[in-house]
């Protein structure tokens, strides 16, 4: 490839990538009376929902609102990226037909968006996180690497589903069940190491690229621990896979999308 | 400098698939591919494209509706990136290909104003230097901070026109936008755009307005079914693809009155295989034509009176029908009729002899009250059974003058349509008269 990842043309659509998440949490937030204070509100919100249905159940995991929380504002940011990018490139049909712009564009604004929400909804994460009479560990150095490593498996999913949905409409659909079961398979509120979980799910729970993600994202948020190299090891590999499968697709179909989107 | 060609594209093949079998879901795609239901209608909307635009100069490329045109604009522009052409193109590109085509209804002006100019490929310290002048071009200060979505239509001509001229483009990409919001404002473009060129820009114009064309361009590309036809100046150009419309117009006409509307649509769906330039079969002269048609006083009947040879008669067999239309400027027919719909006996040709026939319409009072402007008159040989135009051609134009200009009625029309007259007067014509 002749052109280098950062050309000058690349950084131009980098900023319209900026101009176009703000755009979106403008949308998002226009007519609230609390506006952005809503991405910091409502994991908090979900937070005590869930803390109040099932805290007795979860005895055995200490901080549990903690626990969930971490779990929710890493979830909200891949199922933002992963439905809104799926959708993305289909949507904005009259962009792609009539201006000149890189169609990865598309994708991965859903995701950036996700990614400034995660940033706000950290205040609200840092608050409980002292007022709970904890504190954050050296461990929280680690998270910039394990937030790029996300993005990166968020991304190349993005991309691939974005350009299948193009032509075939059926992922958009398909999509929404099955994050509901991937919502499941992934501890976000409960513990996998749970003993009354059976061998097989523990296994399935395992093979979710989605729990090591969430897992390394708290153990630098809550526990202060920095993610062991195993871990760093099985995202890489995720992230990288994920990618690599995604810019395949993507750049394979990219030349047709005009003609189908 | 080095390169003095703005831009250079050659071998540009742009190919619509429509799959047959429609699919939108897996589902129908699996089970279409399992019925061995597969395989695409493919329609070349430019079919080995090549063109050169030196700096500064500026080009029309002209055609009928759906030739090509504006897919070209936008493989120029980089949207389509077809497979093996080869797109060169040197500085920034503004492409006017629709208005106002990359705002955001839910961004304010500004913000769109940044939006659009960094797709451009402004930065933003650019940008900002330049939104006041933006802001003034487009006649929008007091609006400049409301959604897009809640300006008018003309205002986000406006804006769209005034972000893409302020970029300091080195090529500009006009799709039928020259007349942008009133006619103060239209006059404004066309001065910015006649300024932007002086400075080196090159232009690309895409309009139907023949006086635009002449205006700005010297040289004009002719396309008809995405091939390019024709590349010369545009005097000469407009009068090429006033054939082909003709050519075309003729062929609906013919289809039209003989197997009613759905057969003509098919036809005209169909690829054409035919080639072009080769207008008729047979090489008909001329020889006198009664043009003195121009200005035509109202109220008046008035009666066109023509003459013509025929050469190579012989290649004709049997009769023919002398045809003729009264066409607007849009390409509607006001008028029209052949010398069999209009009571007289077909005209019958000697095949062995050169052809001269005197023909003369007359047209009643009351067409041009009912048709002020100016049109055009077409005149066509078709062989008796319509099943072949020999000839069609646009003889003249025809002022009609009204100062009271009434509504078209139809049924004064079709009246006057009943009225209308034609007297042929033809050697073997007046020998098959007295013959009966």
């Amino acid at each position: 490839m002749p052109i280098s990842l950062f050309s000058p043309a690349r950084i131009q659509y980098l900023r319209v990538v900026i101009l176009m998440v703000k755009r979106e949490l403008k949308v998002k937030y226009r007519g609230t009376v609390l506006g952005y204070l809503w991405s910091m509100l409502n994991p908090l919100l979900f937070m005590l929902t869930i803390s109040f249905v099932f805290s007795h159940m979860m005895k055995g995991i200490p901080n549990y609102n903690l626990f969930v929380l971490a779990g929710i504002l890493s979830w909200n940011l891949s199922s933002v990226a992963i439905v809104g990018g799926t959708h993305s490139i289909s949507n904005s049909g009259h962009l792609v037909r009539k201006i000149k712009m890189p169609i990865w564009v598309f994708p991965l604004v859903p995701l950036a968006s996700g990614g400034v929400n995660f940033l706000l909804a950290l205040i609200p994460f840092v608050i409980v996180l002292y007022t709970s009479g904890n504190s954050l560990g050296l461990g929280v150095i680690a998270l910039p690497v394990v937030f790029l490593l996300f993005s990166g498996f968020l991304l190349g999913a993005a991309l691939g589903f974005s350009t299948l949905n193009v032509f075939f409409k059926d992922v958009g659909h398909v999509l929404e069940p099955v994050l509901q079961l991937v919502f499941y398979a992934t501890p976000i509120i409960y513990d996998r190491h749970n003993p009354s979980i059976p061998e097989y799910a523990a296994r399935l729970i395992n093979l979710n690229p989605f729990t090591h993600y969430i897992e390394a994202m708290r153990s630098c948020l809550i526990y202060g621990e920095f993610p062991s190299l195993v871990e760093f090891l099985i995202m890489s590999v995720s992230t990288g896979v994920s990618l690599a499968i995604g810019f395949v697709i993507y750049k394979k179909a990219k030349k047709k999308i005009i003609f189908h989107v | 400098m080095s390169n003095p060609w703005a831009i250079e594209a050659s071998n540009i093949t742009v190919e619509y698939r429509s799959p047959k079998y429609k699919y939108t879901t897996f589902k129908e795609y699996v089970i279409n591919a399992l019925k061995g239901k597969s395989g695409y209608t493919r329609h070349k909307a430019l079919d080995n494209v090549s063109i050169r635009v030196a700096k500064g100069e500026a080009v029309a490329l002209i055609g009928h509706n759906g030739c090509g045109k504006s897919t070209l604009l936008r493989v120029l522009a980089g949207i389509i990136e077809p497979d093996g052409a080869i797109v060169k193109t040197q500085g920034r590109i503004a492409p006017m290909i629709e208005l106002g085509a990359g705002f955001d209804h839910e961004l304010s002006g500004t913000e769109n104003i940044y939006l659009s100019c960094t797709l451009m490929g402004l930065s933003e310290a650019e940008i900002t230097e330049r939104l006041p002048e933006i802001v003034r071009f487009a006649e929008l200060e007091e609006f400049i901070d409301m959604p897009f979505k809640n300006f008018s239509s003309g205002m986000q001509a406006r804006l769209g026109f005034a972000c893409a001229t302020a970029v300091d483009p080195d090529i500009i990409l006009a799709d039928e936008v020259l007349a942008v919001g009133d006619s103060n404002f239209a006059k404004k473009c066309l001065l910015k755009i006649d300024a932007l060129r002086q400075n080196g820009s090159a232009l690309i114009l895409v309009s139907h307005d023949p006086v635009a064309v002449k205006n700005f361009c010297k040289r004009a590309y002719v396309f008809e079914n995405g091939v390019l036809y024709f590349d010369g100046p545009t005097e000469n150009a407009l009068e090429f693809n006033n054939k082909i419309m003709e050519r075309r117009f003729k062929d609906s006409l013919t289809l039209t009155s003989n197997y009613g509307v759905g057969r003509a649509l098919n036809h005209r769906s169909a690829p054409k295989v035919e080639p072009l330039p080769e207008v008729s079969r047979l090489t008909l002269k001329l020889v006198q034509f009664n043009s003195v048609v121009e200005n035509l006083q109202t109220d008046s009947p008035f009666s066109l009176e023509f003459s013509f040879d025929l050469e190579n008669a012989n290649q004709v067999n049997g009769t023919l029908t002398l045809g003729f239309a009264i066409v607007s400027d849009g390409g509607i027919r006001i008028i029209g009729g052949n010398n069999s719909t209009l009571g007289n006996p077909l005209v019958t040709l000697d095949t062995n002899a050169a052809q001269f026939i005197q023909a003369s319409i007359e047209f009643p009072k009351g067409l041009a009250e009912l048709n002020s402007g100016t049109h055009h008159l077409v005149l066509g040989i078709h062989d008796s059974e319509f099943s072949r135009t020999i000839f069609c051609e646009v003889l003249g134009k025809i002022t009609f003058v009204n100062p009271l200009d009434k509504s078209n009625k139809d049924g004064e029309l079709i009246n006057i349509y009943n009225r209308c007259k034609m007297h042929i007067s033809q050697p073997a014509w007046r020998h098959t008269i007295e013959n009966q």
